[in-house]
Parts: structure tokens; sequence; C-alpha cells
């Protein structure tokens, strides 16, 4: 039988390249190479979630940005509006989409927020494993809906506050001559509570519970995936156990790798949280979330004044408006990880997971996991008659085309122009996001500073350590109290290693990023942005982290 | 053929803003109208140009730019080298003949050698970003540095992301320069012929320190505040502690503690604030709009003949204390920071 492609938005080498002049791999997100059904999912929804955001808010240069799916990773171009009389008709416009976000942007993401958690809530009640396929159908587009709709909240914040952000770093050159790589930037935008910091605080609270209850060594001794069977053997250890487990029914919807379905949920395999319980425990004593946040926060309100007194008194209105509103991308860009992406993701994860049973009973595949290797018209076709079906070859077709996608690495960019000429592109879009998150900041040589390598700041401070190279999650469990941590990139479910961490090196991000705003609520140097911080490192080495001056120097 | 790029103010009018950017026309037209304008010439963009193209600059630029096409708007290193290039050049001879010619005419003029003069950049049109100042400048060779540092200065990162945003020619830059006396200053400050905050046009403002005027706009400290009612004439006066302020030092200016005798007690008189009162009336009418205006009292005269005028240009009422203004401000700071429109 035939193996279909995955989706009409397959890179298509002649079509692709006639209007579009180059495309660029979205390594942040697509490095592995996805599965065939999550390529579809990105591809499709998110494809549609920037489009959509863009045309909502009529952002003045930019219609977002088309996708295309290319062994298992994608490929992204920037839509550039050029036309003046567009521009200018959608510039009034934007105006008008602007100003509510100025005026109240919490009310605006609560209401968004509100409306998502109503669909988690929905979907969480429904019945999976006694559901019959009819209802298990329904369930299956109507998590496909809320995908298709995270992805349009998702980027409707994301252009705003992003385009905030920037401003912000306009302005604070412009006025003060600070910029990014400066501490006194970070200090007026750290010390927020937001949802990740308040899970991390969970965690860390099970970790002290852990110790009063004398079962802290289960967690210290053992490799995370044995700490559930052994902490069910003991009465205290089930009692631990079953308030984690409320825990994780509220907040464990989220797997290690954000942009993927075939990786478990905690729920599913809570090994990742216990590591997290561990890395609190390991970081010890009298180390206390909150207070860290307090006094980061009452820093923050001291640095606010000073940068304040600094301004003619007629400037202070529009400018403290900007600041609270760059406040809030910081938060935004750590809780929306959780509350869009992660917790999405799970949801689809769950009921494709529940059809994977479902086609495994019925003899129509091998492995749940092959699920995974199918598109959603295949489960369709299947789903109401799977004693008609087999999907097995079709599996065995596109795990073989799957397994060939990261060797070779897909290309970092296809085109028919230069890197230059099509980064130019990129940036006369003036879209915030494409600038923040997937260009970055280019790393810009010193050669005067005679370091080893070179990135941009994430987050300021000077420190030196020992490398330890964490190219996959299993590897977090070998970090140590002051380790500086080197990686291609971080995630939101490494963020509790931060507490034990003396710095971060990455290959990739921007100020944006994950391991910048954490690095920053933990006062660490991040340096950002290296490119090759993972080559050139190696596990070890003694090295000094700068990262007011975006630079690494190895020392032994 | 002789192209003329030298103009002394009084050639000058308001429309003159293309041929030598904004602040000397204003210069131009206020010294004209009879205003108390410091004794100066200006620069204009044909004598940028011509600088450019003679010492060879200009295809330096474009040959650096052509084989090191990066990243011109996030890349600060390319902005950097670009100001160094210009900068690294002498006026060419014949340039340095014209300039020195006016420049001892201005001391001449004034009765003093080597007259110590301000050399500041006058765009032709609005541009992101500060462009430079020097004050205090002081003898042919001095002067003929600042003034190709002025031209490298308007090099900003910002300002070559703008220009490379609207696919304009980076080399090619619409900036005039004014060489103008620097006045002996006793205190110097800001005026609004309106009050900024609201748009309150029955109200001015007005601020003020010792010393020369970055004193004032630097931030640094807080200046002595009045704010006039143009109806009734009153003076609503807040004097504030004036611990440091900017004097002329050297070749240039400096950062100077205030003596403490001086900090506490107002900088302007009673008279003086109903001269620049007037002054900012006057401007006003001119212009046909409200005026944000820098000022200067000259320690070598006295009121009234003590005021000078330094600047003046349309006043930005969009930083308003109300909710509205500050929200359509912050959009429009957004709208040309980072969409680049303006």
């Amino acid at each position: 039988m035939r193996t279909y492609e995955i989706t009409p938005f397959e890179f298509d080498e002649v079509a692709d390249l006639q209007k579009y002049d180059a495309w660029f791999l979205d390594g942040t997100h697509s490095v592995p190479p996805w599965t065939p059904m999550f390529g579809w999912s990105w591809i499709n929804y998110c494809r549609h979630g920037m489009m959509w955001a863009a045309q909502k808010l009529q952002l003045p240069t930019c219609k977002g940005w088309d996708w295309r799916l290319h062994r298992g990773g994608g490929y992204l171009a920037v839509l550039v509006v050029t036309d003046p009389d567009e521009i200018a008709a959608r510039e009034k416009v934007f105006r008008r989409q602007l100003e509510p976000f100025i005026e109240n942007y919490d009310k605006i993401w609560d209401e968004h927020l509100a409306e998502l958690q109503g669909y988690y809530a929905t979907l969480r009640a429904f019945d999976i494993d006694g559901a019959t396929n009819i209802e298990m159908l329904d369930h299956l587009e109507d998590v496909f809906r809320l995908n298709r709709r995270m992805w349009e909240i998702h980027f409707y914040f994301m252009y705003v506050v992003f385009g905030v952000y920037m401003l912000f770093e306009a302005m604070m050159k412009q006025m003060f001559d600070i910029d990014d790589s400066d501490p006194t930037f970070h200090r007026v935008l750290t010390g927020f509570d937001n949802k990740v910091f308040q899970v991390d605080k969970k965690l860390w609270s099970f970790g002290k519970k852990a110790q009063a209850m004398g079962i802290d060594g289960v967690f210290m001794n053992n490799p995370p995936d044995q700490v559930k069977g052994l902490l069910e053997q003991s009465e205290a250890g089930r009692l631990w156990l079953e308030d984690f487990k409320v825990f994780l029914d509220e907040d464990g919807w989220r797997s290690q790798r954000m942009s993927e379905f075939i990786n478990p949920t905690w729920i599913e395999d809570p090994s990742p949280a216990f590591m997290s319980v561990r890395q609190f425990l390991q970081k010890g004593g009298d180390f206390d979330l909150e207070r860290e946040r307090t006094r980061l926060a009452a820093d923050r309100e001291v640095a606010e004044k000073e940068l304040l007194a600094k301004i003619p008194e007629e400037q202070r209105g529009w400018f403290t408006k900007l600041l609270r509103l760059a406040q809030r991308s910081g938060s935004f860009s750590e809780e929306h990880n959780h509350w869009l992406d992660l917790y999405t993701h799970a949801m689809v994860r769950r009921a494709l997971i529940g059809w994977g049973k479902r086609l495994v009973a019925a003899d129509v595949m091998d492995q749940v996991d092959d699920v995974f290797f199918l598109i959603p018209d295949e489960i369709r076709r299947v789903a109401l008659t799977p004693e008609w079906h087999d999907l097995r070859a079709i599996v065995a077709d596109r795990r073989a085309e799957w397994a060939t996608w990261a060797d070779p690495e897909n290309p970092p960019m296809m085109g028919r122009v230069t890197l230059d000429e099509a980064m130019g592109t990129l940036i006369r879009s003036n879209d915030p996001v494409v600038l923040k998150v997937v260009v970055g900041s280019l790393p810009v040589p010193k050669p005067d500073l005679k370091a080893d390598l070179y990135g941009t700041c994430g987050s300021p401070g000077v420190r030196e350590g020992r490398v330890r190279m964490v190219m996959t999650d299993a590897d977090l469990i070998n970090v140590e109290e002051g380790d500086i941590l080197v990686a291609p990139a971080t995630y939101p479910s490494w963020t509790a290693v931060f507490a034990l961490l003396g710095g971060v090196v990455v290959d990739r991000g921007a100020s944006l990023s994950h391991a910048a705003i954490v690095g920053r609520e933990y006062g660490i140097p991040v340096v950002m942005n290296t490119f090759e911080g993972t080559k050139v490192l190696k596990e070890g080495m003694r090295v000094r982290v700068d990262g007011n001056m975006g630079t690494v120097t190895i020392l032994s | 053929m002789t192209m003329k790029w030298i103009y002394w103010f009084d050639e000058l009018t308001k429309d003159s803003y293309e041929m030598v950017g904004k602040k000397c026309a204003n210069l131009g037209e206020m010294t004209r109208n009879g205003l108390p304008v410091p004794p100066g010439f200006a620069l204009s963009i044909d004598a940028y140009n011509l600088f450019m193209r003679e010492t060879g600059a200009a295809q330096e630029v474009r040959d650096y730019l052509a084989t090191n096409p990066g990243d011109l708007v996030r890349d600060e290193s390319i902005s950097r080298h670009i100001r160094e290039i210009v900068e690294s050049h002498d006026l060419p001879e014949r340039m340095k003949v014209d300039v020195g010619r006016e420049y001892q005419k201005l001391c001449a003029a004034v009765g003093v050698p080597d007259l110590p003069v301000a050399v500041r950049s006058s765009g032709a049109v609005s541009m992101p970003g500060q462009m430079e100042t020097h004050l205090n400048v002081r003898g042919n060779d001095h002067v003929f540095r600042k003034i190709v540092e002025v031209w490298g200065s308007s090099f900003t990162h910002q300002a070559v992301a703008y220009r490379f945003n609207k696919n304009l020619a980076i080399e090619s830059f619409p900036i005039g320069v004014a060489v103008m006396k620097v006045v002996n200053a006793k205190c110097s400050g800001v005026a609004f012929s309106i009050h900024p905050n609201t748009g309150d046009r029955t109200r001015m403002l007005i601020e003020a320190n010792w010393g020369l005027g970055e004193g004032v706009v630097g931030g640094e400290v807080t200046p002595d505040r009045f704010v006039i009612d143009r109806g009734t004439g009153v003076i609503e006066s807040t004097i504030n502690n004036k611990f440091r302020c900017v004097v002329a030092k050297g070749a240039g200016t400096e950062w100077e503690a205030v003596p403490a005798e001086l900090q506490d007690i107002p900088c302007v008189t009673e008279p003086e604030v109903r001269e620049l009162v007037k002054l900012a009336e006057r401007l006003e009418a001119s212009w046909g709009e409200p005026q944000d205006i820098e000022w200067v009292f000259d320690r070598d005269f006295q009121l009234p003949d003590s005021l000078r005028v330094v600047q003046t240009r349309p006043a930005k009422i969009a930083k308003g204390t109300d909710t509205e203004s500050q929200n359509q401000y912050l959009i429009d700071l957004m709208l040309s920071a980072v969409y680049h429109r303006s």
C-alpha cells in the first residue's frame, strides 16, 4: 500500500525557491528531526498561528512566516510587506490593536489564559480509556482544535511582547546607553513570580518534605528512574508519592522536549521531576527559592527607582509603562512554555497515545509509539473500522525515513541567495520574533578580548567553573554544584538545574530565550549564541564565563 | 568652479534646511529676525559630500560595505568601522583654507583669537539616535578635526540601521555643521513655550542650571524649574539642589561640582525669567507653533543683552502625563524604533 507524504507543506526545491529566496531551519525546535505526526502539527498549526496573529495585529511590515517541512526539520521564510501603501494601511490598524495591550496587558493575558485553561479542564475530564471510538474521534478533533487555537494565542502575545521588549532595549540604549550586557538592564526585569517559578517552588518544597520525612536519601543515592519504585516500598515514600501525584495532575502536563509528542509527560514518567527534586536537595541547606525571588524583587525596585531618577519628570510616565510591559515580556517568555506549548502538546499526546493503544489492541500496528509515525487522516481512516486496516507498512516506511533524517543534518538554510542576503531579508521584515528568537543576536567576535568563544550576553556576571556537557537531559544527572552547563540549548524542564549551576553556555538563543531568562532569575552568567560552544568546549575543562562581555575563556 | 558650501547664519532662512540641516536653518532664521544668536557659520551638506568625495572616504565606505555585507542592523561594529573610516581622514587642504578663513573672520568679529566655538551636527531629516556636539573648540586645527568628527559621529548604529532599512545609500548622509561662538555661560537651560507634560498652552516651562546647557538636558542634575502662567505672568519656582554643572575646560567641557553657596539658590533671576518668556513668545509666533528652545545667559553682558538663544525646534508634546498621550507616544516609539516607520 502507498505511504503518503506527510503534508502539502513539504519543501519543494523548485516551487519553493521561486517566490522565496531562502528558507531557514528552525534549529531551536526541530533538531533532532521531528516525528511525522509532530512535524505535521507544527507545520500546520504553528504556521497558521503566526499568520493569524500577524494578520490580526496587522504588523506593518510582516505577515508572519511561511513554513515547510523537510526531513523532519521546520524551515521558515518571513513574509515581508513592501508596498508602502499597504504598510501605511496596516500601520493604522496596528496602532489600534496595540492600544488594549498598553492599556491593560494583564487583563488580556488573563482572559486568554482562562480560555485555554477552560479547554484543558474539559479535555482532562474526558475518559480516554472508557470512551467509545466515536467519542475518541471527537476528542482527537478537539485536541487538534486546541492545538490550532494555542498557536494563535501564542503569537498574538509573542509579537506584541517581543516588540515591546525590543523597544525597551532601544530606549535603554538611547536614553541611558545601557544595553543587555549591563547588569542594570537585567536588574529591572527580574524577580517576578510566574508559573514556572511557582512550579519550581513546589518541587523545591517537595524536596524539603522528603528531607523532613527522612526519605531524601532515595533521591540522592539512586538514578531518577528507580526512585518511584523505591519510594513505593516505604510508608513515608507512599505518602510522599500521593501528594506528589496531586501536584503532577495539576502541573505535570509537560514533556522533556517541548516540541515533540513522542516523549512521555511527567505524569507518565516522573523521573525528570524527581531529578529536579534531587537537584534542589543537592543545592541543599538554606537555599530558599522564595527568599531568592523576594530579594531579586526588592533589588529590582531599587534599580527601578535609580533608573527613573535619571529621567526628566515628564518622561517618567510613558517610560514606566514601557518598563512594566517589558517586565511582562520576561514573564510571558517563561510562562507561555508551561501554559501553551507544553500543556497543549501534552494534551495532544494523551489523545494520540489513547489512539495508539486502541490501534495496537485492534492489531492495526505493533507499538503504541507507532502512532507518532502516522498523520491524522490515517487515524481518521481507521478509527471507526480498525479491523479492516493494517498500517504497519506505513509505520515501517516512515520510521525508516525518520531514522535517516538526523544524518546528514538538515542544512541551516536552503536558498538561492547567500546567507547574508537572506539574513538581510529577515531583518527587513522588522519581525520581532525573527530577530529575537530565530536569528537572535549573531556573536560579534571581539578579538581584543582574546577569548576562546564569543557569544552574546543572556545574563550578566562572571564565574569560573568546570564544564559539564549536557547534550540530552539524561546528562543532567551528572551536574554538580558550581558547574558550567554547556549545551546546544536549554529547555523549560531544566529550570531546576539552574539552582546548582555556576553558569551556562549555549550554542543558540537570544535574550528572551529560556537560558537567558532563567539565568537572570538565578543570578548566574549566561553566554548564548556561541554556535560552536558544544564543539569547542569539552567535559571537565575549567572555564571562565563572562556574561557581561559575552565570552568564554578556557583556563585549563 | 567654486561651489559655495559655507554660509554665515544671516545668509540662511528656515527654508534652508535641505541645504544646511534644520539646526543651522533655524539659527539662520533667528539671526535674520534679530534674535540674539551667537555669531557663527554653517557648513552645508555639500561640504560633507565634497569631503567624502575628495578624501576618497565615500568610496572607502562603499568598498567596505561591498566586501563586508554583514548585518548592518544588528552588528554595531559595522557602523563603528564606517565612522572610523570617515574620521581617519582630514579635511582636504582647500577646504581647510576656506573653513580657516571663515573661522578667523569669526575670531576677528568677536575680537578673540582662537575663539572657543561649538561644533554641532545639523541633520536635514529627523533621525533616531543622538548626534554629537563639541563645545569649547579652539584654533584652526581643532575646528577642522571636530568638523570631521561631527560628520563621523552621525554614523551611529541607529542612524545606519535606519538608512539601511529605508534603502538609502549609507555613505551619503545629509548632514550640516554649525560652528558657533560658545557663550561664556553664567547659566543655561531649556524653555518650552507650552507645558510639555500636558500640552497646556496657557503655561510655559523653563528649566535651568549653572554653566552650559548640557548640564540641563543631560538629566544628571535636577535643574531649577519655573512654570509661568502666560495669562497672568505668575511664576511658580522650584529651586533644586544643583550640585554639578557643565563648564568649558581646556579643549572641551566637563562636569564640575558647583560651589556649595550656589547649589540651592536660583541660577536665573526673575528679570531673566521674564526675558526668557518674551523670547519664547516671540519664537512661537515666528514659527507658528510651540517651540522647544535652548538658551544661555552670557556672563560678559548685562540683561537684556546677556540672553542668547542657541537652538529652537518644534516642541514635542507627546510625552503627556495623561494616559492617552502616553499610550500614543509608546505606540509611536514602537513604530519608529522597532518597525522603522517614522
